[in-house]
């Protein structure tokens, strides 16, 4: 601790601590506040103490005591202690601790104790912390592993911060690795011994952070979209046997919830009337001329609505009556009357079809950015040698995420990163990248001695300046990534050190970018009933932005909930009634031809075989009024898109001017 | 970075590249739905039939047309030269209503009863 002073035995004198004191070392129970009535007292007789803490570590107390021959560690024993001294005016904590282990020697005269500022309810006090830090954009869930939702440490992962633990007051923080949330400790080159000040680069800064990150979600919508017709045909019979039935699957994501067809003019149902009469003169005399029989039979459809019809058949006898004479004979033939016709009914079809749509598609999308730094070379390497790449997978931003309802909200969108949320998880990204630039940033290291008095005013939540024209620049700020302090009852001595990281950037910060309106002129109408062009928004340190992503996926174009305009891609109704009307009256002689025909030979009958395919019924197969209606699918298909993100250079603070002259 | 030394600089904003789609060549293609009804053109046809007869009563009024005859000698059984000749119908045809002809045909007794 005290050690590389002897050759400077003025300064070593000047920091002698000979008039200070006295130290009190005070055994006590967890959890117990300094009350300087009660632990200023001198429970161990204590020959050496240090104090050594390091950021994201724990404070430690090595004392070297009078061996007090007792059990240290008995179940019934105090371990906590107490460590404080009187600076003249006011009695100063220095350190609060839990012993740790069996001390070391303990059958000699002096015993070494270490003691750690560990809180006592460390676990809980950390989580407590954790729940405080998961905040935008530093935490997202949707990028932890599920299985350590519950790791305090995740709301690092993001931040350029290590865990921050006060050695007196064991208050539970963390702290950023570049600036001190607790100020910055002043040393000039009158404090700090000239030969103690040593600087040592660390490891090589990052240049670059290159992420591609993957959301995964499953874009699910249901609903319903109505369709029918009202359609008058000919060719009801297949237009309503066609008609998809409820329940049944239509593919591509669609499927019919109800359905109906119907014929206004029931032609299904349309009934045939039949009528016989016949009657029979009774009478015993006749007379030429009497009628003696009547004979009508009829078969006739009761249309219900407008039908074509023709006669197929028609046939007359006029009845002839005459007694004949001598040389005639008397002619009595029957009034005859024979008919048979053809109708073709039209229908007045009506239908009507709900359609559910259910998509499930899986989509990913690709947050892909290189964040890029300029820092200071302290040696020369390869362009890629100082490049880190990071590769996250998303967990199910359509499901709930720690306990909460599913990050992209309604699972029915396009996209998620253009989204408030989205930009959120991206934000988180470009966190994390910014972080491991920043932690890599501080590469430079500088190492001095200072007084006592100074040293235990040093946390790890400070950074200190140390002015010395042999630095570059004459100056360096760091942020405190460790410190010293002691006293040697052997020598005197009392003294501390510090270690500070000082990052190699040129400073500055990004300006975010409000953008251009792309509709009216700014102030027109309240932000966000218009999109703005360049926009930039800036992380909460200003030391980086980034372009939000517009929000135009490249899919299918389908928006959910689905409009008819949107899912149809054509729905049309073919033919009509007044060209079947056409058809049908130009194909009766056909029919009727065909009906009468009695062909006498080959010839005949190939001819009116051939003419069999043009009679009504046939000709209608060709001329049928159908409905056509194509969909757009919605399921059994994915989307993956990539999100090349525009992300500013990341502005990492100048600690130290390796690039300036030193005197 | 508050409380370090910031420069603040002109920032160069850039353009924004539109998101690009992935295509997975693997993955089939998904046709359209298509519902396409009646396009077969069926329908239904009806017949109608009508027939009806009436009768008269004309007077039946037959006209010989021809006839077969044949003699019976009839002798007297006391004196064979005294005897008489009688000429039998055997076949007799004629028109009736609307020239229908008719037959008719005799059993004559062969003693000419």
């Amino acid at each position: 601790m005290n050690a590389n002073f002897t050759d400077q035995a003025s300064l070593r004198a000047r920091l002698r601590f000979e008039s200070i004191g006295p130290f009190y070392f005070a055994w006590a129970d967890k959890n117990e506040t300094f009350d300087r009535a009660v632990h200023t007292r001198i429970d161990e007789d204590i020959f050496k103490f240090d104090i050594d803490h390091s950021e994201g570590d724990f404070a430690t107390l090595t004392a070297i005591v009078r061996n007090p021959r007792i059990g240290l560690l008995a179940p019934s024993r105090r371990v906590w202690a107490w460590l404080s001294w009187q600076n003249g005016a006011d009695f100063v904590p220095l350190f609060y601790g839990r012993l740790v282990g069996v001390p070391t020697d303990i059958n000699q005269e002096l015993v070494t104790l270490v003691f750690t500022a560990r809180p006592a309810d460390f676990v809980a006090l950390k989580a407590a912390k954790a729940e405080t830090l998961k905040v935008r954009p530093y935490y997202d869930p949707i990028w932890i592993n599920p299985d350590a939702l519950d790791d305090p440490d995740t709301v690092l992962e993001a931040r350029s911060a290590l865990w921050s633990i006060d050695r007196v007051t064991h208050a539970v923080d963390i702290s950023d690795v570049l600036v001190g949330e607790d100020g910055i400790e002043d040393f000039h080159p009158d404090e700090v011994p000239y030969d103690s000040v040593k600087i040592n680069l660390g490891e090589t800064p990052l240049r670059s952070v290159s992420v591609d990150a993957t959301i995964n979600w499953t874009q699910q919508a249901s609903g319903a979209l109505q369709f029918g017709l009202d359609v008058a045909t000919y060719t009801g019979q297949s237009l309503i046997s066609d008609w998809p039935k409820p329940g049944a699957s239509l593919g591509g994501g669609w499927t019919v919830v109800a359905a109906s067809a119907r014929d206004l003019n029931d032609v299904e149902n349309v009934d045939t009337v039949n009528c016989t009469v016949n009657w029979q003169n009774q009478e015993k005399k006749h007379a030429t001329g009497d009628t003696m029989s009547v004979s009508i039979s009829s078969s006739v459809p009761i249309m219900r609505g407008p039908y074509l019809y023709t006669d197929l058949m028609r046939k007359f006898q006029t009845g002839v009556i005459d007694e004949g004479g001598p040389d005639s004979d008397p002619i009595n033939i029957p009034a005859t009357q024979e008919s048979t016709g053809l109708y073709v009914p039209l229908w007045q079809v009506q239908t009507s079809m709900t359609l559910k749509y259910d998509a499930n598609r899986p989509r990913k999308e690709h947050a892909r950015f290189t964040l890029v730094t300029d820092v200071q070379d302290i040696v020369t390497l390869a362009e890629d040698a100082d490049v880190l790449a990071i590769s996250l997978d998303s967990q199910d931003v359509g499901s709930e995420v720690a306990g909460g309802p599913p990050p992209i909200g309604y699972l029915g969108r396009r996209s998620y990163l253009p989204t408030d949320r989205g930009r959120w998880s991206l934000e988180y990204l470009i966190a994390q990248a910014r972080a491991h630039l920043l932690i890599r940033s501080r590469c430079v290291e500088i190492t001095f001695a200072c007084s006592f008095e100074r040293a235990i005013a040093l946390t790890c939540r400070k950074n200190g300046r140390l002015f010395d024209d042999r630095l570059p620049g004459g100056q360096a700020l760091g942020k405190i990534v460790g410190y010293k302090f002691g006293v040697d009852g052997g020598n005197g001595v009392a003294i501390g050190s510090v270690t500070v990281g000082c990052a190699i950037g040129y400073g500055g910060a990004v300006q975010e970018q409000p953008g251009d309106p792309s509709y009216a002129a700014e102030g027109y109408m309240a932000r966000g009933y218009q999109a703005y062009r360049n926009v930039e928004v800036a992380l909460p340190a200003s030391d980086v932005s980034y372009a939000p992503p517009i929000d135009a996926p490249n899919d299918d174009g389908l928006t959910f909930p689905l409009s008819k305009r949107q899912a149809v891609v054509r729905e049309q109704v073919h033919g009509s009634a007044d060209a079947q009307g056409g058809a049908i009256e130009a194909s009766f002689p056909i029919d009727i031809e065909v009906n009468n025909a009695q062909p006498q030979n080959v010839n005949e009958q190939n001819r009116i075989a051939a003419l069999q395919s043009q009679t009504t019924t046939e000709i209608l197969k060709g001329n049928a009024v159908w409905y056509d209606l194509e969909l757009k699918p919605v399921a059994g298909m994915s989307f993956e898109t990539a999100y090349d993100i525009a992300v500013s250079q990341l502005k990492v603070p100048k600690m130290i001017d390796l690039e300036a002259a030193s005197s | 970075m508050t409380g370090l030394e910031r420069i603040v600089r002109p920032f160069q904003s850039r353009d924004v590249t539109p998101p690009q789609r992935i295509l997975n060549p693997s993955e089939p293609p998904v046709d359209n739905m298509l519902i396409q009804c009646g396009e077969t053109g069926s329908t239904k046809t009806f017949n109608s039939s009508y027939s009806s007869t009436i009768t008269s009563y004309v007077e039946s009024k037959h006209r010989e047309l021809s006839r077969e005859t044949s003699i019976k000698r009839i002798t007297n059984p006391d004196d064979d030269s005294q005897y008489v000749d009688v000429e039998l119908i055997d076949k007799l045809k004629t028109s009736g209503v609307n020239g229908q002809e008719t037959t008719f045909t005799y059993k004559n007794k062969s003693d000419g009863a």
